[in-house]
């Protein structure tokens, strides 16, 4: 999925001057079947064929409605703002250069950066639904790391390294640990917690706290040996998954 | 000359669309010249079973036709949520899948009306409880009004790509997944609820879908649950050494 910057134009009444904001706009080239409205910049759910996307693009150029341009049928593409040859534009927003500039000589506007002739792909959308991961408790610490810009419950097998302790409002609190790394887990009482059994390995579903260093659980449950066979092929996928993550969360 | 069976025209108002099966034994076929094709026609001779056993079913197995066959029999494909989402969005076809996800959304201790619906025994029509059909086009309007009550969940399936929300989970799948019937549900206490509902929620899964990319939905993708049950965690490993790979 890809968000689009657009290119916004206004006036006000001393200068003008572009500003650069993402606007939703209805695109050009529908065709009959398509079921799937396609707009400028898709909302994080939405979903489009890329090909039919491509293929219907042209160069934008997105005006103010006072600007008197020229247009060709759709409503969204201009061409060049013949009203505003006499003003000077500048970026006002994260492009410090202006893209279009005056030219006396050949009395118009020129693209200074060549524009490129379709909408420009500025970064790649993240799929932003809940995940839920199968990981060791160094890996959460590691990965929980990027939970504010994505949604994850983590998926834990560790053995039981504590009594289960009484805490406020209900609240069990246990440790558990895999080989040399240990968690302070809280459960509080949505159902019935299964006897927990010190030194089994047990299942903990749940939020990981990073500022507390808790993982605040909400499934438990002993391990199934079955289980604990596949964790790690699970937790593999897992990582190779959050590696690419957070390359593309880098690259934004 | 055709022949108005007076038998024959109730018994086919009784018979369900889409889902009565008809084993017709001695039909009379001829062409038709007002419809331009080949019809069959019922006369004195033939025979109409509903719903008939297992022999007619493998005839029609025999000759490739589908027929309350499994989802287990013929879906094989496994995906990750992410694929399911991807294949919806290139394929304006509706497609089936098996997925290795969580459930994470399975609200069974909350409202009924959020598990279990009344719907037209003719029409399938949903209906308000204890009201007659609503459907203009029932063929059962002129009867007396009679509905079946349902499962109708909604569920979210999720795994380490994303979730694909809203998910319909409907009789008669429902009852195998929680293992109970419709009565058996509402005469649960609140307690055993929320106890049925940890056995799924958060656990893994192997979901057979069908998904269907949709306009009217907000995520483009709408899917149905044909069968799920806890899965095996040998068959997972198999799935997540596949996922792994793809990443290499």
């Amino acid at each position: 999925m890809f968000v689009v910057r657009t290119l916004a134009a206004s006036t006000n009444k001393n200068n003008s001057y572009f500003t650069y904001s993402c606007l939703s706009v209805p695109l050009f080239n529908q065709k009959k079947r398509n079921r799937i409205p396609l707009t400028s910049t898709p909302s994080e759910n939405e979903f489009f064929s890329h090909s039919e996307y491509m293929a219907s693009l042209g160069s934008i150029f997105w005006c103010s409605p006072k600007a008197p341009v020229e247009q060709t049928g759709h409503p969204t593409i201009c061409s060049t703002p013949a009203a505003w040859q006499q003003q000077t534009c500048s970026w006002t927003g994260p492009c410090s250069e202006s893209l279009w500039t005056y030219s006396t000589s050949i009395q118009s506007w020129k693209q200074k950066v060549p524009f490129i002739n379709h909408l420009t792909i500025i970064k790649p959308a993240i799929e932003n639904s809940l995940r839920i991961l199968t990981a060791v408790i160094d890996g959460m610490r590691h990965w929980s790391q990027f939970r504010d810009k994505v949604p994850y419950l983590f998926e834990i097998f560790a053995t039981l390294d504590s009594a289960v302790t009484l805490g406020r409002y209900g609240a069990k609190n246990f440790l558990i640990r895999d080989g040399k790394d240990v968690v302070q887990c809280v459960f509080y009482e949505n159902q019935v917690l299964p006897r927990l059994i010190r030194g089994q390995v047990h299942r903990c579903v749940g939020n990981y706290d990073r500022s507390r260093d808790v993982l605040i659980c909400v499934s438990v449950r002993p391990g199934l040996p079955s289980e604990l066979r596949n964790a790690q092929e699970a937790v593999k996928a897992c990582d190779a998954e959050m590696r690419l993550l957070v390359k593309l969360l880098s690259e934004v | 000359t055709y022949s108005w069976d007076r038998e024959t025209i109730q018994l086919m108002q009784t018979l369900i669309p889409k889902e009565s099966l008809l084993f017709i034994a001695d039909a009379k076929i001829t062409f038709d010249s007002f419809r331009g094709s080949m019809v069959a026609t019922v006369n004195s001779r033939s025979i109409i079973t509903v719903n008939p056993g297992k022999k007619p079913q493998q005839h029609l197995q025999k000759h490739n036709i589908r027929w309350n066959e499994t989802p287990e029999d013929s879906i094989t494909d496994v995906y990750t949520v992410r694929q399911l989402k991807q294949k919806a969005q290139e394929n304006p076809e509706a497609f089936f899948g098996i997925t290795y996800s969580f459930i994470s959304k399975l609200d069974l201790d909350s409202s009924v009306s959020k598990v279990i619906r009344t719907r037209c025994s003719r029409c399938k029509f949903l209906v308000p409880e204890d009201m007659s059909c609503t459907n203009q086009l029932c063929p059962g309007r002129d009867q007396v009004f009679s509905a079946a009550t349902c499962f109708d969940l909604l569920v979210d399936l999720s795994d380490h790509t994303g979730t694909l929300q809203a998910c319909h989970l409907r009789s008669p799948m429902a009852e195998k997944t929680l293992g109970c019937t419709v009565k058996e549900f509402t005469s649960l206490t609140d307690d055993k609820r929320t106890k049925m509902k940890w056995r799924l929620l958060l656990e893994r899964c192997k979901i057979y879908v069908k998904v269907v990319p949709s306009a009217k939905i907000k995520t483009g993708v709408r899917g149905t649950i044909l069968a799920c049950s806890l899965a095996d965690p040998g068959e997972v490993k198999q799935h997540m050494s596949t996922v792994f790979q793809s990443h290499v």
